[in-house]
């Protein structure tokens, strides 16, 4: 049982062969907690790496000193690894970050607010993601509360990624899958925002925040496109359910 | 008899008078030797079907309900201007009035807005319509010699795939439409003329509204507050400012996303369907009488026989519409001659307008995952091949998959046609079962895969002889014993699953 004292939010930052790369992320956390922390936030911080490679546990060497609590982990999955990330995390809220993205300053205490609208029922996510180094593009993420927002669209298409602020109990309530490439089942960010809707959830967008997500020719995005896959089955990919739900 | 007056008088064509003459008479402020200019933009920029979704099927029917260049130009000019119709994709009134309002300038009264447009507009390089930006457009278009990258945009742009006018996108699939310049009919149409129903066209559509609300959306960026941020995350990583001075592409959904159309097509199709499930679905490519009375539609009738209680849906994934207008036809029915009751049918053709074969493949995918669909068979339809190469892996999951098997035929050019190799080679491991319709066809694949014992057995000869009639001259039908292999396999796997 963890017996650490409950906290406002878990800032988590997982890697697994970022190298460098994970300082400019773990810089950019750093800063979004001090922020935080400035707010009267309280936040603690984990870092996972999942089978890193040598250049990424030595970026890591001295996190410890920055108040970053690493473990490792050898599940060669983003899913499991993110699942042992919430099972050690002692906030209320979790807050997601890939060793090679960014936050702006303000997303910890932002989306911590928009959050508090509503406990236990909001995700939040931010307001644009900025893609940048191999071709630069923003993409504005919608807000489930816009009446223009379909959540078919879901069926099609995702909407929301994996960087995220979530409740605790969300997390604990929808663990994330482990992909099966083999199987054409991926994109575990689409089939957790399937999941999270089907329950009632309700994704919204924190104004004026941004992630900074590098774009990497190797990411898992990449891979599950290439490979043709899937989010996994869900209801929302049934009729049924949309009949049921009609109006 | 005063309505029938009436009636008639709204379905006369226009008068063979010069329409340049109504232009003058419509621009009296303008020199005459400027008219000629005028209307050649006129013409460049008209598009006669968007103009047509504008005008009732009364109106339309002089014209045998299709207007072409010629028609449309002097039918706007005789009636349109003065009704405020828009003859153009690329001119919406309240952009127009915004962006002259941004020059100090306003229309004067009674004028007509396109028409000003053209002869004012025009020369002052305003481009009247949130679709276009002309600073993305000679960022991404370099090659671009005219001095107006707009103008050619309206010349070649609207018809040809590869030209990008907005960060928003090309509001269009990418595909490119054999004779879309030819014939004026730009390649955003489908998304222009989206929910028309919904929309005054004459003021807006689904697209423009969409863009305008992501150019909102977009304007955030330019905050202070949001300046502030990048400017921090850069301090930290500067490639996050790289590339950025050539211009930031934007997605913004619920308004302008690459695959919200088809998104909005998936759902419109959903919600004709009106079924939430059924037992088979039979992909074909149409619903013509050909396929109807051959294999698939065979097929289709047995195993309605020999499973009364269990649902079949023909679905034609090949078919090319126009416009969605005709998606009223793409309502399951089972309304087609020569199939038994009990067998509905679904046109996919009117929801994916516009749609390049990979959108054609996920909409098909949306709907037999939405149906639930316990046995999924692809019988000639290339979208059908499509779906079981790419997703074979995944719908075997819920569904048994199965295909007919025609054999090839050479055509009079001398090439190979028929069922699709490549794809058969990609999607022949998730088949539970494969219809082939001779036994020289399974002889030969048997011969050339060397396919094992238990692949053999998944090839199922469909007819009991070769010909394409029994002796006494009626159409050949499915042996019986074809389908009970079929239905019992399916059993077979559905008890495997359970057990």
């Amino acid at each position: 049982v963890d017996e650490r004292a409950p906290c406002d939010v878990t800032a988590i930052i997982t890697a697994h062969n970022e190298g460098p790369l994970i300082g400019l992320s773990l810089r950019s956390l750093l800063d979004a907690v001090d922020f935080a922390r400035q707010s009267g936030l309280e936040v603690e911080i984990i870092a996972v790496l999942d089978n890193p490679d040598d250049s990424t546990r030595v970026a890591m060497a001295d996190a410890a000193e920055h108040g970053c609590r690493v473990v490792e982990v050898a599940y060669g999955d983003h899913g499991l690894a993110r699942n042992e990330a919430i099972r050690l995390s002692a906030g209320r809220y979790l807050a997601f970050l890939d060793g090679d993205d960014l936050w702006s300053e303000n997303w910890v205490v932002d989306a911590f607010g928009v959050c508090e609208t509503d406990p236990g029922r909001v995700i939040a996510h931010p307001a644009i993601n900025w893609i940048f180094d191999n071709g630069s593009y923003c993409y504005f993420l919608p807000d489930q509360t816009d009446p223009a927002y379909d959540p078919a669209f879901l069926r099609v298409a995702n909407s929301w990624d994996q960087l995220c602020m979530a409740p605790v109990e969300v997390h604990r309530a929808h663990p994330y899958h482990r992909r099966e490439l083999d199987r054409g089942f991926a994109y575990l960010d689409w089939t957790w925002n399937l999941e999270t809707i089907e329950a009632g959830l309700m994704h919204r967008t924190v104004p004026e925040t941004l992630h900074f997500k590098r774009r990497r020719a190797t990411s898992q995005f990449t891979q599950a496109r290439a490979n043709r896959s899937l989010p996994f089955p869900s209801a929302m990919h049934d009729y049924a359910w949309w009949a049921a739900h009609e109006g | 008899m005063r309505s029938i007056r009436r009636r008639g008088r709204v379905a006369e064509k226009v008068p063979a008078a010069d329409p340049r003459v109504a232009l003058e008479g419509l621009l009296p402020e303008i020199p005459r030797d400027r008219i000629g200019e005028v209307w050649s933009r006129l013409r460049a920029c008209t598009h006669p079907r968007f103009y047509a979704a504008q005008l009732s099927a009364e109106e339309l029917a002089p014209y045998g309900g299709r207007l072409d260049l010629d028609s449309t130009v002097a039918h706007y000019l005789a009636h349109g201007a003065r009704a405020g119709k828009r003859p153009s994709v690329i001119f919406h009134p309240q952009t127009y009035a915004d962006r002259l309002a941004e020059r100090g300038l306003r229309l004067p009264d009674g004028a007509v807005p396109f028409l000003h447009w053209l002869s004012v507009g025009w020369d002052a390089r305003i481009v009247p319509t949130p679709l276009f930006d002309e600073a993305w457009y000679r960022k991404k278009h370099p090659q671009i010699v005219r001095a107006w990258g707009f103008a050619q945009y309206v010349d070649r742009g609207l018809y040809e795939p590869q030209w990008r006018p907005s960060p928003l996108g090309r509001h269009h699939a990418g595909m490119s439409v054999p004779n879309a310049a030819q014939e004026h009919a730009p390649l955003l149409l489908p998304e222009m003329l989206h929910r028309a129903a919904d929309h005054d066209l004459t003021r807006t559509s689904w697209l423009e509204e969409g863009c305008l609300r992501a150019l909102e959306t977009c304007a955030t960026l330019r905050s202070p507050r949001v300046q502030d941020l990048i400017a921090k995350a850069a301090a930290i990583e500067p490639l996050i400012e790289e590339g950025v001075e050539s211009g930031l592409a934007v997605t913004c959904p619920p308004y302008r996303a690459p695959r919200l159309f088809m998104a909005e097509q998936a759902e419109a199709l959903r919600r004709r369907v009106g079924m939430t499930h059924v037992d088979t679905v039979v992909v074909v490519p149409d619903l013509t009488a050909a396929t109807i009375a051959g294999v698939a539609g065979q097929l289709a009738a047995a195993l309605r026989e020999a499973e009364p209680a269990a649902s079949v849906l023909l679905a034609a994934a090949d078919t090319a519409a126009e416009t969605e207008a005709d998606a009223s036809r793409g309502a399951a029915t089972s309304a087609v001659p020569g199939l038994p009751p009990g067998i509905d049918v679904l046109d996919l053709g009117p929801f994916a307008v516009g749609f390049d074969e990979e959108r054609r493949v996920d909409l098909l995918l949306d709907l037999v995952r939405g149906l639930t669909a316990r046995r999924i068979v692809t019988a000639g339809s290339r979208v059908g091949w499509r779906l079981l190469a790419a997703y074979g892996r995944q719908l075997s999951t819920a569904a048994s998959l199965g295909a007919c098997l025609e054999p090839p035929e050479r055509t009079e050019q001398g090439n190979l046609v028929g069922f699709a190799v490549k794809e058969f080679q990609e999607a022949f491991a998730d088949l539970d079962w494969a219809l082939v319709t001779t036994a020289e066809l399974a002889a030969d694949l048997i011969n050339r895969y060397l396919l094992s014992g238990s692949l053999r057995q998944r090839l199922v000869t469909a007819y009991a002889e070769d010909g394409t009639s029994d002796a006494d001259g009626s159409a050949r039908q499915i042996e019986a014993a074809a389908v009970k292999r079929i239905v019992a396999d399916g059993e077979r796997r559905e008890e495997q699953q359970r057990g």
